[in-house]
């Protein structure tokens, strides 16, 4: 490997792009034997994560502050005064379940919304942070923009801006709001009448340019990025058309669901992106936790949901084949930085599925040159192919790459549960213990995810056991046991029990 | 903690340590900067890196007394913080060596020696910040404007590579030389201080 070579994959590395195994290998060969470029890598690394997140830290100061206060009273601190963490609001806020009240957010004396403490208030204090630190990112797209842009400081008025807030007449609180539009970048350009501070209920969002932050009552907070067509469709859930949107989903939100012309992404406690291209084609990013990604075709879903874990298989594409009106192909693509691969082609809700991508290419150039041959028949001709194909993938040779779901058949039909790469092939089981509750945690391949929560309450020892078939099915029974689980248990290859 | 005098800290830390909520915030705001920076150095997660500053003055919360107030409160904050980091470091690089791959796996050890013999940093993370803030300010308009896109509209490379009509890789290759620029610039300007 030369210097040039070297600098192509280190910039790859840091850019966070998947690296071949090869590829890897040269990389770490080359920084073994070389402490400098060892040394700069990782400087250079860290001024990257800087360069993402350096207006953070003053831009969420307030927030962290409290969530530090809240953390060292909920965690019942020795030393801290009872009666003040009782009396202080900043302390002892109740979680915000209500919708505001307000028809814009408090601003600050240079004009700016305010930082939302509280807006997270009380148990999910981590969750607070990650929420803020979603705001900083849009906050160094608006500051972070205009500063560099113009050399002027935070707080400035900004003459940059295509629509001016000052002059939007603000939208009275309208029936059934349930979103606040919390943030809007210096070069937010809308094409619908929106303006920061508005609260919104159900309909249409057409935003030119720019990215704008949208708070959901419920704790999503979305940052779409223009040019982005969307639609508020309830408290629960966006459409999306056309554009990207980044959402981070704290634990009582759980669930969020964000569609589009051809995909259904749900929550499962998370941060993800969405983008959505010409044609309804369908990028998705795990970024944390995990979603569950559904295909469709309009209103009509296809086929069972897969699932996506950040750090693992991650990401994934869902295109359609525009060429027969009646039978349109919907092909996701799901892909792990690790190698992961999970390929599927549904056909009116007859799903073909392959963990190879050799094999995948093959079956999709087989199917579009029988689509391509006589459009008209291929609805006839497809259920056969993906017989074919599933007989073919049960007598001949297993999957090159691990299965996603080790506990499915391979078949059309849908499978009981997802689940990531990394899951257990037998039975795992964690015990931990967090404020006093003791938890044990279950994942078997038989009985699915089982949650046993142990705590005393006035005295007495109360205990919650939840079974779920899947994560989706446990976030959905019991919130709290879900949030043990993505935070504690860490699948892992081989039976065994850890603590 | 340019507002505050070393006095002040020494009141406010006797105060916090008797258990007045209000002089312990008074801390948590003079130091968090400080400790949430270091963090991002070391993890470069902020999620992770200010879940973890939590911890930190979570702890420190519980051992007040502990802190002798001549060391410095930072350096105490900044030497908690150095343990932690460097243990989350290590849980995580056990915990998904598998799915992370070697390199990750070999960074992560690499990170925590440099974590562990690092000084520490004192009044460092603002000068560094300010002179950061004041390297990009001198960047070509070309290498700033791709900043801008990347770093503060969160434009992918692929993003950047379709407007410009250039490749990812070159816009990559590109941003990977502007660091190079940054992080001279940086050294040059934090050489003024020492």
């Amino acid at each position: 490997m030369d210097a040039r070579q070297y600098e192509e994959l280190a910039s790859r590395w840091v850019a966070g792009d998947p690296l071949a195994p090869d590829e890897e290998q040269l990389l770490l060969e080359w920084l073994e034997n070389r402490p400098n470029a060892r040394t700069a890598l990782m400087d250079d690394e860290t001024l990257d994560s800087l360069l993402h997140s350096w207006a953070c830290l003053d831009e969420t100061a307030e927030d962290f502050v409290q969530d530090c206060l809240r953390g060292i009273a909920d965690a019942g601190v020795n030393g801290l005064p009872a009666a003040a963490a009782v009396g202080s609001p900043s302390i002892a806020a109740p979680p915000v379940v209500a919708p505001p009240i307000v028809v814009r957010k408090p601003r600050d004396d240079a004009g700016r919304v305010k930082s939302k403490g509280g807006l997270f208030a009380g148990k999910t204090i981590r969750w607070a942070t990650v929420a803020a630190a979603c705001c900083a990112v849009l906050l160094v797209t608006a500051i972070g923009w205009r500063w560099v842009a113009g050399g002027r400081q935070p707080g400035e008025k900004n003459q940059l801006a295509s629509h001016s807030t000052d002059n939007h007449i603000v939208q009275p609180n309208p029936p059934g709001a349930f979103v606040t539009l919390a943030k809007c970048s210096a070069g937010a350009a809308w094409e619908t009448p929106h303006s920061e501070g508005d609260r919104l209920a159900v309909g249409e969002l057409k935003l030119a340019a720019g990215t704008v932050e949208l708070h959901f009552d419920k704790g999503t907070v979305c940052c779409l990025a223009g040019p982005a067509t969307a639609e508020l469709r309830s408290a629960d859930e966006v459409f999306l058309k056309y554009g990207s949107v980044s959402a981070r989903v704290p634990p009582p939100a759980v669930g969020f669901a964000v569609a589009t012309p051809l995909a259904r992404i749900v929550d499962l406690g998370t941060e993800f992106d969405v983008c959505v291209k010409d044609a309804g084609v369908t990028e998705t990013l795990v970024r944390r936790g995990r979603i569950s990604l559904g295909s469709q075709n309009g209103q009509e879903s296809l086929g069972s949901p897969i699932e996506l874990v950040a750090g693992s298989l991650d990401r994934a594409t869902v295109s359609v084949h525009g060429l027969a009106a009646e039978a349109r192909p919907v092909t996701t693509v799901a892909r792990g930085s690790d190698g992961r691969f999970l390929g599927r082609m549904t056909v009116q809700s007859k799903t073909a599925e392959f963990h190879s991508r050799a094999a995948f290419d093959a079956f999709r150039v087989e199917a579009f040159k029988q689509l391509g041959q006589d459009p008209g028949q291929f609805a006839n001709k497809w259920a056969g192919l993906a017989d074919a194909a599933v007989r073919r993938k049960r007598e001949g040779s297993p999957p090159k790459t691990a299965p996603i779901n080790p506990r499915s058949e391979p078949s059309t039909a849908a499978s009981r549960r997802n689940v990531p790469p990394a899951a257990p092939v037998d039975d795992q089981t964690v015990e931990v213990e967090e404020n006093g509750k003791k938890v044990s945690i279950t994942d078997s391949k038989d009985s699915g995810i089982t949650v046993t929560i142990t705590e005393s309450v006035n005295g007495n020892k109360k205990t919650t056991k939840v079974r779920a078939a899947d994560t989706a099915d446990l976030a959905q029974k019991n919130p709290e046991a879900h949030r043990f689980y993505r935070k504690y248990f860490h699948p892992r290859p081989k039976n065994g029990k850890s603590k | 903690m340019a507002e505050f005098e070393a006095s002040d800290e020494v009141l406010l830390l006797r105060q916090a340590a008797s258990g007045s909520r209000e002089a312990f915030e008074q801390l948590v705001r003079m130091h968090q900067a400080a400790v949430r920076w270091f963090l991002l150095r070391s993890l470069r997660d902020q999620a992770a890196a200010d879940d973890l500053a939590q911890d930190v003055f979570l702890a420190a919360y519980q051992n007040l007394a502990a802190c002798r107030s001549e060391a410095g409160l930072r350096g105490w904050l900044l030497g908690i913080a150095r343990n932690m980091a460097a243990q989350h470091v290590r849980g995580e690089s056990r915990r998904r060596a598998r799915e992370r791959g070697p390199l990750a796996t070999k960074l992560a050890q690499w990170r925590i020696e440099q974590l562990e013999q690092e000084p520490e940093e004192g009044q460092e993370h603002e000068r560094k910040l300010a002179a950061l803030r004041g390297c990009v300010e001198l960047l070509p308009p070309e290498s700033r404007r791709v900043v801008e896109e990347h770093y503060f509209r969160r434009q992918s490379a692929e993003a950047i590579a379709r407007q410009k009509g250039r490749t990812a890789g070159s816009v990559r290759m590109m941003l990977l030389r502007v660091r190079k620029v940054l992080a001279d610039c940086m050294r040059k300007k934090l050489a003024h201080y020492r």
